[in-house]
């Protein structure tokens, strides 16, 4: 169900949680199942930690991440330790982390992996490129709420799981859950508002003249006084809500801003909805959403219904699958 | 394995580790905690079910105080039957040699030829510098100088309750080469979205790969640390020598300088 939720030409998914225990892992276990069912060699790799045993802060079990026969797996040396599938190392990647050289492993027999060792997107950047030759699919693994994944230059599409751990209500997690993708999903700049490749690595400014190169590389930090306005800013970097800010002071009423990706944009709520009063913001690339996950366990370990939680969320997602992940994820759907 | 304990000199057995009291595996814990509830007769009686629901065996309220205002303190001893298999445990740490003052300035100096910019605060609505402080300022933490004392670091302490965002500013502005974050005390885990947020924003602004990211306090483990995507935790005492040998041997092996 969730393999046929991603686009055709989709070779890189993402799988990122709105908060941590939002499911993330039984909607990437689900997944990595379904893909081996269809036949499909996966590889995965995780930023952050996923499959530990225990949840670092609350102590509480967690489930393992468990990886079909086949499955390329990119983890930090030292988890192999305590991994129950069996694995063959297929090469060192000669990045080196807390926990040892990331490497390249694959499942000879199917179990559970710690997914580990992972910290940026350069490094993910590269690890894709090595698995990609032997993969029909790449799955990268997000950690707790980041979003960094989902990166459009990274990935091509993204999974994002939710649920009860974000709000107690189903009415609650599916409003947090619509503000969250309304951000994934903000508007793609048209032609005429596109800033050239050449100057895309940083800051750059847009006046009658056309686009050229702004007094700092980014608006993240230092920017020289002037009182000069523009139509549109392009931010390469982070947009946050002091971006904002220095931005609405450069633009005209109805200017752009344009941000590199929606995953740059990490200002509040209340910052954007303040901006979008007189101001505009788009972005070079956009997140294509396959799917959204639901999970009905909340923070205190009690259910809710899941099936009135996906019809809630969906209500408020229209054209978005809305999967509960763990009503058809068969438990024995390894391939052995 | 008996849970009276055992009587003869018989070597700890590390795959059933069990607490120790008087005698060797007799399991013996002790508990203390605050109930809402006025002190009396019935709330030490329900300290001592409380415990006893736990799973712990024999509980003896041993201490009750009253808190006032209708809570009551307690330390209750009991028996605990279970045991871990400490043999299979296996804890991310943060390896290498310690290092001193010296050798830290040395190694820089050698391999890297110019002081490492760094930045330390303490992020979010968390308003407790006492860990950042001990790493960063001159005087240090139990005899251990703070990095600002050293040759291979030049040090930015932005204090309390410093936004991420302004953060990633300053680290902007000051070309830093690696980032100290505290949290100190937080409230409904509050500290790991806050931890969270400086590396989706590092990510954002594409500084995360050219820097070295740590976290510190009480409450965060080194495997806490990398899940939420920084290089490396510091738990309590931690010394600034510690710090600063993590954040020179990562410069020099990631080639960031």
């Amino acid at each position: 169900m969730l393999l046929e939720t991603l686009p055709a030409d989709a070779r890189r998914v993402a799988v990122i949680g709105v908060a941590k225990n939002a499911g993330k892992t039984t909607a990437l276990n689900a997944l990595l199942a379904e893909a081996d069912a269809a036949g499909r060699t996966v590889g995965v790799l995780s930023v952050g930690v996923d499959g530990e045993a225990h949840d670092a802060i609350s102590g509480a079990p967690k489930p393992p991440v468990r990886v079909p026969r086949g499955t390329l797996v990119c983890t930090a040396e030292a988890t192999l330790r305590t991994a129950s599938a069996g694995v063959e190392i297929l090469d060192g990647t000669g990045i080196h982390t807390p926990l040892g050289e990331l490497l390249v492993v694959r499942v000879t027999r199917p179990g559970n992996v710690v997914l580990a060792g992972v910290r940026h997107r350069d490094d993910v950047r590269s690890l894709l490129l090595r698995l990609e030759p032997d993969v029909a699919l790449s799955v990268v693994d997000g950690a707790f709420d980041r979003t960094a994944a989902a990166d459009p230059a990274t990935t091509d599409c993204v999974i994002l799981a939710t649920g009860l751990v974000l709000a107690p209500t189903a009415e609650g997690c599916a409003e947090k859950t619509a503000s969250l993708v309304r951000r994934l999903r903000l508007p793609v700049a048209g032609p005429g508002e596109r800033v050239p490749p050449e100057l895309a690595d940083a800051a750059a400014l847009r006046a009658t003249e056309g686009w050229r190169a702004a007094p700092a590389a980014t608006l993240s930090g230092p920017w020289p006084r002037s009182e000069a306005r523009f139509d549109a800013v392009y931010q390469p970097g982070l947009v946050s809500d002091a971006t904002l800010l220095l931005a609405e002071r450069l633009l005209e009423p109805g200017g752009l801003l344009v941000a590199r990706d929606p995953t740059r944009v990490l200002a509040s709520d209340a910052a954007l909805r303040r901006f979008a009063r007189g101001r505009r913001i788009a972005c070079l690339d956009g997140v294509r959403l396959a799917a959204v996950t639901v999970n009905p366990t909340r923070h205190d370990g009690t259910a809710g219904d899941s099936a009135a939680l996906a019809r809630t969320v969906a209500a408020r997602l229209p054209g978005t699958p809305v999967i509960d992940v763990r009503t058809w994820t068969p438990d024995a759907g390894l391939r052995c | 394995m008996s849970i009276t304990g055992r009587t003869g000199a018989t070597p700890p057995d590390p795959t059933r580790v069990r607490p120790y009291g008087d005698t060797l595996d007799d399991g013996q814990v002790q508990l203390s905690f605050s109930l809402p509830l006025p002190y009396s007769p019935e709330a030490t009686e329900a300290a001592r079910l409380l415990v006893k629901k736990m799973g712990m065996l024999d509980p003896r309220v041993y201490h009750a105080k009253d808190l006032g205002h209708g809570y009551t303190f307690f330390i209750v001893y009991a028996r605990c039957a279970a045991s871990v298999d400490a043999t299979q445990i296996v804890v991310p740490k943060i390896e290498g040699d310690r290092m001193s003052k010296k050798e830290v300035d040395a190694l820089i100096a050698e391999r890297i030829g110019r002081p490492l910019v760094i930045l330390g605060a303490t992020t979010g609505t968390d308003a407790h510098t006492v860990g950042i402080d001990a790493i960063l300022n001159m005087k240090g933490f139990d005899g251990e100088k703070g990095l600002e004392s050293y040759h291979g670091f030049e040090t930015h302490n932005l204090g309390a309750q410093v936004a991420n965002e302004d953060l990633v500013a300053k680290a902007v502005e000051l070309r830093a080469d690696a980032l100290l974050v505290s949290q100190v005390v937080t409230q409904k885990d509050s500290h790991k979205i806050t931890l969270g947020q400086l590396i989706d924003m590092l990510e954002a602004e594409g500084l995360r790969q050219r820097m070295v990211v740590v976290c510190g306090g009480p409450r965060i483990s080194h495997e806490l640390a990398l899940e939420l995507g920084y290089d490396a935790g510091f738990g309590p005492g931690t010394r600034a020598n510690d710090v600063g040998a993590f954040v020179a041997r990562q410069v020099i092996e990631r080639g960031l300088a």
